[in-house]
């Protein structure tokens, strides 16, 4: 099926009337009395018949002379075809950014629905790759689809990002599709600047007024917990903020806001919750925009890890002790501990346990000079400078990844896998040593404790923002894990590799994750100004074709289907007018 | 009918020149109580020539013979009872649209009329339709005849065949038509010299019916049988009809030549313009007349 790059062409096909008219003009036979029809010889028929057998007859002529005239305009029309391969790369990028669904059912998604599956796909000859521009661009389905299978898979765009990166999707494209394909991008805002080339911003928002949460943190600060909430106005007048913060036990208020804002004035609330087992609920109560208007802080505080201390030294043990109490984040037990400290080189049977082996010299030799560190790693990660004496086994040798050394003496390496039964070793001779009561020694086993705490079962947080990833540690023996929403509806089911699962954001809300026996309950708000900001939004004009004309200038240029054919029918149109038999009206 | 009279009346006056040849060469007039042109059998001695082979001897002068010694004979005034009957084909071809062939074919009636009087033949004039009628009294104007509207549609031929005239033995005879008709020649002409001194076939033509004026896509009807043809009219259909036509003609001629009948052929348009018989003058079936 050709497209025509010229259909203005396409008028000259009226010239067929004029042939008609002037073929019917001079076939209207001219009367003519003659004395008899007696030399007119074999053509003469009777009157009657004649009129009515001549005049239906196909006339031949005209109707090649018509098919010339066809072929001629539409050789004029300049068509080009798309077979087989050659279909027009056209790539859908769309906004998956929460504002898309703002006001259902008439949101921009919606609007831009309709819009794809009437125009876009509906397009002849198209294959359509489709990239959904949330915090990373991620193509639905496959490349190249054809528009029935691009169909079936617009359902999976729901636009539950808490941010579009456009211009990162853009990019993508940019790096992994030729320079040809015409992108079309879905969005609910203006460009900054006009597009270029072939892409074309297809804009479906409505300007709105706005009041939202655009921040939400709680975090433990000894007994309590301390909770942020900011309020922002997205709206283009001052307008009042009616707001509350509830506690989840039976919904008791603890603040309430009611205040008027100006255009685009912050309000920030901190408050202290002593209950650090309840989750805390700020919502904003005169807002139409929903959307962003709730935002959950749930309990923050994991159960301790279990540490066992298997130390015999006297000025050894109650520095480890008193590390582990100062960080929050364990308890010393006697068995079943997650982490075990040790100068014992023992070997560990449980494969989720982990080891922290202190390597005490019998001739020790003092290290004086500069720590080679490894900031990249979370044991290491944010350590202050060594300033202490640090007695060590000069013989010591590394078997595993060191991250800490002193000239070639490994100081702290750690082997095995994270996730398994980790070993980390620290060459420490404490009676010749005072690092112990440096700075760097609690900060040192925070790190420990809290990256062991990463690896026990559980999510990585249990509050997260919309579009961030939510990484979960499974138990042992657990290979998949569940999202369930908060009525108890599946939301996603993710399979663990080396004990993490990682799911995508999904929309703000309530949700609980289910890893075998253990469940957890995390929050997601949405708290993001760019979203929540929609002054900006605007539908720009759609066009009715939004493939632009030069998208067809790749393919080829069949006027010659038409011009050959043309040509032939002209040869058989001499042919038939010089060869005819005389006065032969049945032509 | 105006148009008609006045090109009777004015072919009338154009006949006062011409006389329908009295010859003894139609070997079939008989004596008569009139005299002809030529020499004859009458008793009115006209002039004296030299016996040449042939002459009959009792002509011979033997008196003079006696007195000159020279064989001499005696020429006499003819003596002869002539009559013209004249066969007008009255089918819708001789009134083809656009042409004036009706008014020529009562023209050259007039002339022929006229000229027969003026040699002292008696006419006898048959407007052959479905039937040959004669025209009574033979003295009504010729616009005034009963039927001299061509609207037959029939075949004249046919009915020159199949009911023939009762037509006077021993006279001319001339018949003046187009001859458009499906008829074998012979038939005719068999039938109309049978017993007849002479025979004439005038064949009388409009323009068109020598080349019709066809150009384009026309449809052609036949005035007679309503007949019609649609053709694209081109050189190769104006090259057949001509064919066709000429091939025609030639036919008739020869079989008049057959019959010993003098085929003419008169064009209505020229005829009319100078009212001259060109052809029967030309074959001495008419003569002009000495002032």
């Amino acid at each position: 099926m050709p497209f025509f790059m010229s259909p203005a062409a396409l008028w000259g096909l009226l010239t067929i009337s004029v042939l008609a008219a002037i073929y019917l003009f001079r076939r209207q036979a001219r009367d003519v009395k003659v004395s008899s029809l007696m030399f007119f010889g074999r053509r003469q028929t009777p009157a009657e018949g004649g009129r009515k057998l001549t005049m239906p007859q196909t006339p031949f002529i005209l109707l090649i002379e018509i098919a010339i005239l066809v072929l001629l305009v539409l050789a004029a029309a300049n068509p080009r075809a798309i077979t087989g391969e050659k279909l027009i790369p056209v790539i859908l990028i769309l906004d998956d950014s929460l504002s898309m669904g703002v006001n259902e059912p008439d949101s921009p998604r919606t609007a831009a629905l309709r819009y794809i599956e009437s125009v876009v796909l509906a397009a002849p000859s198209t294959r359509i790759t489709m990239i959904k521009a949330g915090n990373q661009p991620e193509v639905i389905g496959r490349h190249d689809m054809m528009p029935s299978e691009a169909a079936s898979m617009l359902a999976t765009w729901r636009c539950h990002a808490s941010d579009a990166d456009l211009f990162k999707a853009l990019r993508y494209v940019t790096e992994s599709f030729n320079a040809d394909v015409s992108v079309l991008v879905f969005t609910d805002h203006q460009p900054e600047k006009s597009p270029e080339g072939r892409m074309q911003w297809l804009s479906f928002g409505k300007s709105l007024s706005n009041v939202a949460i655009t921040a939400a943190s709680r975090y433990a600060l000894g007994g309590v917990d301390r909770c942020f909430v900011e309020f922002t106005s997205f709206a283009s007048d001052p307008c009042r903020l009616e707001a509350e913060i509830l506690l989840s036990d039976q919904n008791r208020l603890i603040e309430t806001i009611d205040t008027m804002l100006e255009p685009g004035e912050t309000r920030r609330l901190r408050f202290v919750v002593k209950d650090t087992g309840l989750a805390v609920q700020a919502r904003i109560k005169n807002d139409p925009v929903s959307f962003d208007n709730i935002a959950w802080l749930l309990p923050i505080r994991r159960a301790p890890l279990t540490v066992a201390v298997d130390i015999d030294s006297k000025l050894l043990r109650p520095a480890i002790t008193r590390a582990i109490e100062a960080s929050g984040l364990a308890k010393v037990t006697g068995s079943s501990s997650q982490l075990l400290f040790t100068t014992r080189q023992a070997v560990s049977i449980d494969d989720s346990r982990w080891q922290f082996i202190f390597t005490i010299a019998s001739q020790p030799a003092a290290f004086s000079g500069t720590v080679s560190l490894d900031k990249g790693h979370p044991l290491t990660a944010g350590l202050p400078p060594v300033r202490a004496a640090w007695a060590v086994d000069p013989a010591l040798r590394a078997e595993g990844q060191i991250l800490m050394s002193a000239g070639n003496v490994p100081l702290l390496e750690v082997q095995g896998k994270p996730e398994q039964n980790l070993t980390a070793i620290f060459n420490y001779t404490p009676e010749y040593s005072d690092l112990h009561k440096s700075a760097l020694w609690p900060a040192l086993f925070y790190n420990l404790l809290a990256w062991r705490q990463q690896f026990s079962p559980g999510p990585a947080a249990f509050n997260f923002r919309s579009g961030a990833e939510i990484s979960v540690a499974l138990p042992p023996e657990v290979e998949r894990v569940e999202m369930l929403s908060e009525e108890g509806r599946p939301v996603a089911e993710v399979a663990g590799w080396r004990r993490q699962a990682v799911f995508s954001s999904p929309p703000p809300g309530l949700y609980e994750i289910r890893a075998g026996a253990a469940s957890w309950q995390i929050a997601v708000n949405l708290c993001s100004a760019k979203e929540s900001d929609l002054r900006t939004a605007a539908t720009n004009g759609l066009p009715e074709l939004p493939l632009p004309a030069e998208t067809m200038l790749n393919f080829a240029d069949v006027r010659w289907w038409f011009i050959v054919p043309a040509l032939l029918l002209l040869i058989l149109h001499q042919f038939l007018t010089m060869h005819r038999r005389p006065a032969d009206a049945s032509f | 009918m105006s148009s008609l009279r006045e090109t009777v009346n004015a072919a009338e006056l154009a006949g006062q020149r011409f006389y329908l040849n009295v010859s003894s060469r139609f070997s079939g007039l008989q004596g008569g109580g009139r005299f002809g042109r030529n020499t004859g059998n009458s008793l009115e001695f006209v002039d004296h020539r030299e016996y040449q082979p042939g002459d009959d001897v009792r002509h011979i002068d033997w008196n003079a013979m006696a007195r000159s010694d020279r064989l001499s004979v005696k020429l006499f005034r003819e003596e002869v009872s002539p009559h013209l009957d004249l066969l007008i084909d009255a089918s819708r071809s001789m009134q083809l649209d656009d042409t004036r062939k009706r008014e020529a074919l009562y023209a050259m009636t007039a002339i022929l009329r006229t000229a027969a009087i003026n040699a002292g033949y008696t006419v006898s004039s048959w407007i052959v339709k479905d039937r040959c009628r004669r025209v009574e009294p033979a003295s009504l104007p010729i616009y005034d005849w009963p039927g001299n509207d061509c609207d037959f549609s029939g075949n004249i031929g046919q009915t020159l065949v199949s009911f023939p005239p009762l037509l006077r033995p021993a006279g001319v005879r001339v018949l003046i038509s187009d001859l458009f008709w499906n008829e074998e020649p012979q038939a005719v002409l068999r039938q109309l010299s049978n017993n007849a001194a002479l025979l004439v076939i005038v064949q009388l033509l409009a323009e068109p019916d020598i080349l019709p004026p066809l150009a384009g896509n026309v449809r052609i009807l036949d005035c007679e049988s309503g007949a019609a043809v649609e053709v694209v009219a081109e050189e190769g259909l104006l090259r057949e009809y001509q064919a066709n036509f000429a091939r025609h003609q030639e036919y008739w001629k020869r079989s008049c030549t057959r019959v010993g009948a003098v085929f003419t052929r008169c064009v209505a348009g020229s005829f009319l313009q100078e009212m001259v018989p060109e052809e029967l003058l030309k074959n001495e079936i008419l003569m002009a007349r000495s002032r």
